[in-house]
């Protein structure tokens, strides 16, 4: 690795943590993608450091969350059963997949978090920038679901079944899961999508320690790269949160699905050429 | 049957895991920022990559510990469904460290 390439991870952190806490999918979809086909990184190395900004993501947004009742720790608990297992499957069985496989499994996943962002437009889902918990106490009250809605989780079996996908394709991929889970849980299990939300950051977190050893026991995690990337997600995040209030984040979320569209499309050209 | 604790405990709870979250966060980063720095300028050194190294074992630990965390805290809530839920992610998690591939 050279100092520029670093440079370049540090930046490119910082765009996918921006973008990730503006649009609420996590920067992972961006920045494995960067890695991989932008700086030649294998797919491996690139997915494991992917797994090391979930985690930093997922830790920084709990601890700013903390102590406000948003996230369901009784729920987020039982459906972490289920995701970690599905994450840790997902980096031991990882070692026998080839690259053709991941190219397109990532092609197929990056088509279907398309798809969701297309249709979920006007919704605010997965990771809120919190960086500053001052700073996101009021907005509580300007949604529609604050924090003394009362809900029930309907459907759990249902629940886990989505954190076991989102775990299995974390701990493939590198990326949070988040918006695979999330929406299940909001349309059919009865969360709240702000507590939907804010208990799949909790357990990203814990789905992506439960992948990331296996990749650092294989020699797959590149410390300055990973560190790189940490930096800069964090970095990113917290300017995210700076500009979301300014930003047309509908827009900029059309234009991210189209961005994810075609990391889709490349991936299956990569897949198949 | 599941006994909920009641609220006030799980705030308790809620606000320590926080604390402990951000603590995880900024030792790592403090290692993979210092380290970064370091390996610009003395490059690719043992001490270096063992910085980096540090930083990234802090952070995969860190949710190791909040879940730790969780189980005393539901152990002493007397809350024995949640106890085998944590337990159950904590034994995943341990094996995470230890199966090989």
């Amino acid at each position: 690795m050279t100092l520029l390439a670093i440079v370049a991870v540090v930046a490119a952190g910082s765009i996918a943590g921006a973008l990730g806490s503006l649009l609420g999918i996590g920067g992972g979809v961006f920045l494995v993608p960067f890695l991989n086909a932008g700086l030649g990184v294998d797919f491996k190395v690139a997915a494991a450091t992917g797994l090391m900004t979930v985690i930093a993501t997922s830790s920084v947004v709990s601890a700013g969350r903390a102590g406000r009742h948003l996230i369901n720790l009784r729920l987020g608990m039982l459906l972490e059963v289920a995701t970690t297992i599905g994450g840790l499957i997902a980096a031991v069985t990882v070692a026998y997949l080839s690259n053709h496989a991941l190219n397109l499994i990532f092609a197929i996943v990056t088509a279907v978090i398309a798809v969701l962002m297309l249709t979920r437009l006007d919704r605010r889902n997965v990771l809120e920038p919190t960086i500053s918990p001052g700073a996101f106490g009021g907005r509580f009250h300007d949604d529609d679901t604050g924090r003394d809605v009362v809900y029930q989780v309907k459907r759990l079996p249902l629940g886990m079944s989505a954190s076991f996908l989102a775990g299995y394709v974390s701990g493939t991929l590198g990326i949070g899961g988040g918006i695979l889970k999330v929406p299940v849980l909001n349309a059919w299990c009865g969360v709240p999508m702000r507590a939907a939300a804010a208990t799949s950051a909790l357990m990203i977190g814990v789905t992506a320690a439960a992948s990331a050893p296996q990749y650092f026991a294989r020699g797959q995690v590149n410390p300055p790269v990973a560190a790189a990337a940490v930096v800069g997600v964090l970095i990113g995040s917290r300017a995210g949160f700076h500009f979301s209030s300014r930003a047309r984040v509908k827009w900029l979320k059309l234009l991210m699905a189209v961005v994810v569209g075609a990391v889709s499309i490349l991936y299956f050209r990569k897949a198949f050429a | 049957m599941i006994q909920r604790a009641d609220d006030a405990a799980i705030e308790r709870l809620e606000i320590q895991v926080g604390r402990l979250l951000q603590a995880g966060v900024l030792l790592a980063t403090a290692c993979l920022g210092g380290g970064l720095i370091l390996w610009c300028i003395a490059g690719a050194t043992h001490a270096v990559n063992l910085v980096l190294t540090t930083g990234l074992i802090v952070l995969m630990v860190t949710p190791l510990a909040r879940v730790v965390a969780s189980l005393v805290a539901y152990v002493r809530l007397r809350d024995w469904f949640f106890v085998a839920t944590t337990v159950m992610v904590f034994a995943v998690l341990v094996a995470a460290w230890l199966v090989k591939s």
